[in-house]
């Protein structure tokens, strides 16, 4: 695209880029670079605002900022793809059509760019960075660092990382569930490899069917009158294109993969951590989850010994009552008589003694 | 013609707008302090383990005779039926002369994970039950279950048929295995004697990663973007956040209890078959005699219409009725339009079945 069609460096733009960044200001930011790249310049002016008001936002509410945070962002590398795409037709006259396909394939290209990605190589910009990221931080089963990265050389590293860990007996059983680990490990990075993959596919799946949708809107004359509408098309595709794709039987084993694999190296990860704790005589997991389900057994036991009294009670009541019932019918209980009896003295009895 | 009608400098001033309403916004959520949740003036009266069962303060001089037990899901947090002021589904029942209790099921810790459908069902639920039968001096109770509670709660009236008076379900999965049911497709493959091994938890977060998975563009791409339109409306922006905070209050769900509810329920289709077998006794739908109403949401993406209805031809009872909420899964409770349609619908429905 040439610089005179960038409409993030026309007149009007670099007004209005004054006044945003002026309002950055106010809200307590350094101002931008002036030759800062101008494609940068929406994402970096966010950043540092951000960095700015950080410090402000209740802990409470900073998942919800990054939420935001990361799908504005998102929403301006698409803004600036389809502004691209919108300025070049404005000038395309009768020839729209061949320079529709062609800016959706330049799109595509750069999609491709990005694909089979280690989980830090995706453009932060991407529409599916965040929701690689919400599965990160859903998994996370271990520190940050020792997950980044899932190529060959990254993957190398974290194997020597783990090697290093401090053991307390490096022998040859705390080795072969390190190795175990780092295999299913291994398993686990190969399905995220391959679930980025296959959203690559589906976004430039989704970019066909954009275009199809904006050629219907062209031969049904309802013409796309704003950014936001064109956004939203957009989201509509990914969203149809997804749920074509998630209902078939490709993506329920592939996300069984995903999600059977985590959860592998999850429970490795334990007996990893058991072998170290086994070592400084500390309890293990196992102790744990066993002293855990006997805590249980005994939770189970004292509700039905409680249960077993409250019947009991209960019973006890019932016969009260209809004792007490008796009672009333039948006149003094017979216990009263019997003492009565055992007072007055039993001629026989004594005759007998005597 | 020209599928755009955008002119290059309104792109910038589009973008301009929306950079400016995202930054006011951020500062008016900045300054938003902590969110409210939960509208409705409630007491504890048992609690066991982490579950605690509250009542509901009346709003009306007379109440109906019969109380009514909200059985909330595992997943999630039961204030999403209070979440707030004049969208409350409670507030609503309480407003319609029901006397109404809920049970709370905390949040479940790695001392918990052992915990069974058993425990759940024949345990827990069957106490709360009994405590407000107790309290109320009362044979049967009405029950109303939500979602997965709805499951829950068809299983206990199969297996205590005695202790319940009605049964409202809403939203509630019968057929796991209905065409649509996305949740129950990926459920499916996933080998969760792998999942969930002895002693653990699934993590709440997960479960969050799940349901976003369902609609992902919509639900992140889409949702927050659109978002920036209500920035400067502190009430609905607040609105939205009182909704934020429920999604992800997710409480980790007791290993046990997931792979049970995943295996025989999701993967199995255990329920209308008549298979499923809790704590010795066998959950047989047809059974259930006493007064059905089931509620399902016509857009629900979570649990599809189909996997509701189902229920029409399982249970025994000769009084079933059914009630299409015309929206989706979540908007059933928290929805203005719900607020007015269910509560009244509700509360005549057991007034007619209280006597």
């Amino acid at each position: 695209m040439s610089r005179e069609s960038n409409p993030f460096v026309s007149p009007e733009w670099l007004d209005i880029q004054r006044r945003y960044l002026e309002t950055l200001a106010a809200a307590g930011r350094p101002e931008e670079e002036a030759d800062a790249e101008p494609a940068a310049q929406w994402q970096r002016a966010m950043e540092q605002w951000w960095e700015a008001i950080l410090p402000r936002v209740p802990d409470a509410s900073r998942s919800y900022f990054d939420n935001l945070l990361h799908q504005s962002r998102s929403f301006f590398a698409m803004t600036e793809e389809f502004a691209r795409l919108v300025t070049d037709m404005a000038g395309a006259g009768g020839n729209w059509q061949s320079l529709l396909s062609r800016r959706i394939n330049l799109m595509k290209e750069r999609l491709q760019g990005f694909a089979v990605p280690g989980a830090e190589e995706i453009d932060p910009s991407q529409p599916w960075r965040s929701l690689l990221e919400s599965w990160n931080r859903a998994l996370a089963v271990m520190p940050d660092e020792l997950f980044r990265g899932a190529d060959g050389d990254a993957l190398r590293s974290i194997t020597d990382r783990f090697l290093a860990l401090p053991a307390a007996g490096p022998g040859a059983d705390y080795l072969a569930v390190v190795r175990d680990t780092l295999k299913l490990w291994g398993d686990y990075q190969e399905h995220c490899r391959h679930y980025c993959r296959v959203f690559h596919r589906l976004g430039s799946e989704a970019l066909d069917r954009l275009e199809q949708r904006i050629r219907k809107r062209g031969s049904e004359e309802k013409p796309i009158t704003s950014l936001r509408e064109l956004y939203a098309l957009w989201i509509d595709c990914n969203e149809e294109v997804y749920a074509e794709f998630a209902a078939g039987e490709e993506y329920a084993v592939l996300y069984a993969d995903l999600v059977s694999s985590l959860m592998a190296f999850r429970r490795q990860s334990r007996k990893l951590l058991d072998v170290s704790l086994r070592q400084l005589e500390l309890p293990t997991t196992e102790t744990v989850a066993a002293l855990t389900k006997s805590q249980l057994e005994l939770r189970r036991q004292l509700q039905q010994t409680l249960a077993e009294q409250r019947r009991a009670q209960s019973e006890i009541e019932a016969l009260k009552a209809e004792l007490e019932d008796l009672h009333r019918r039948t006149g003094p209980p017979r216990q009263t008589a019997k003492k009565k009896r055992a007072r007055t003295p039993d001629p026989g009895r004594r005759g007998h003694k005597n | 013609m020209n599928p755009f009608a955008i002119k290059p400098e309104q792109i910038a001033e589009e973008i301009y707008e929306f950079n400016l309403k995202l930054v006011r916004g951020m500062h008016t959520l900045a300054e938003m302090g902590d969110i409210d949740v939960g509208v409705s003036s409630k007491d504890p009266v048992y609690a066991e383990d982490k579950l605690v069962l509250y009542r509901y303060r009346p709003l009306t001089p007379r109440q109906n005779p019969v109380p009514v037990l909200i059985v909330y899901a595992l997943v999630n947090r039961p204030y999403m039926a209070d979440l707030e002021e004049g969208r409350s589904l409670i507030q609503g029942m309480l407003e319609a002369g029901l006397d109404v209790y809920l049970i709370d099921w905390g949040y479940p810790d790695a001392g918990d994970s052992h915990l069974s459908l058993d425990d759940y069902i024949n345990g827990y639920l069957d106490r709360c039950v009994d405590v407000i039968r107790q309290r109320h001096d009362l044979e049967r109770i009405n029950l109303l279950g939500i979602c997965q509670g709805g499951t829950f709660s068809l299983c206990y009236t199969a297996l205590y048929q005695d202790k319940v008076k009605n049964l409202v379900t809403t939203v509630t999965p019968v057929d796991f295995h209905s065409r649509d049911d996305l949740l129950s497709h990926l459920a499916g493959h996933v080998d969760i004697d792998l999942c969930v091994d002895d002693g653990g938890n699934v993590p709440g977060e997960l479960m969050n990663w799940v349901f976003i998975m369902l609609k992902p563009y919509r639900l992140m791409g889409q949702k927050y973007v659109n978002l920036v339109d209500i920035m400067d409306e502190p009430d609905r922006l607040k609105n939205f956040m009182r909704m934020e905070k429920w999604i992800f209050d997710s409480p980790a769900l007791a290993g046990r209890a997931f792979r049970e509810f995943i295996a025989d329920f999701y993967q199995a289709n255990k329920l209308i078959k008549g298979q499923v077998i809790i704590g010795g006794g066998e959950v047989d739908l047809e059974r259930i005699t006493v007064p059905v109403l089931n509620i399902y949401a016509r857009d629900d993406h979570l649990v599809p219409p189909d996997a509701s209805r189902a229920l029409a031809g399982c249970v025994g009872t000769g009084d079933y009725s059914e009630l299409e909420f015309p929206g989706g899964h979540i908007g059933l409770y928290v929805s203005a339009r719900s607020r007015r349609l269910l509560p009244p619908a509700i509360a005549d429905w057991l007034q007619e079945r209280s006597g």
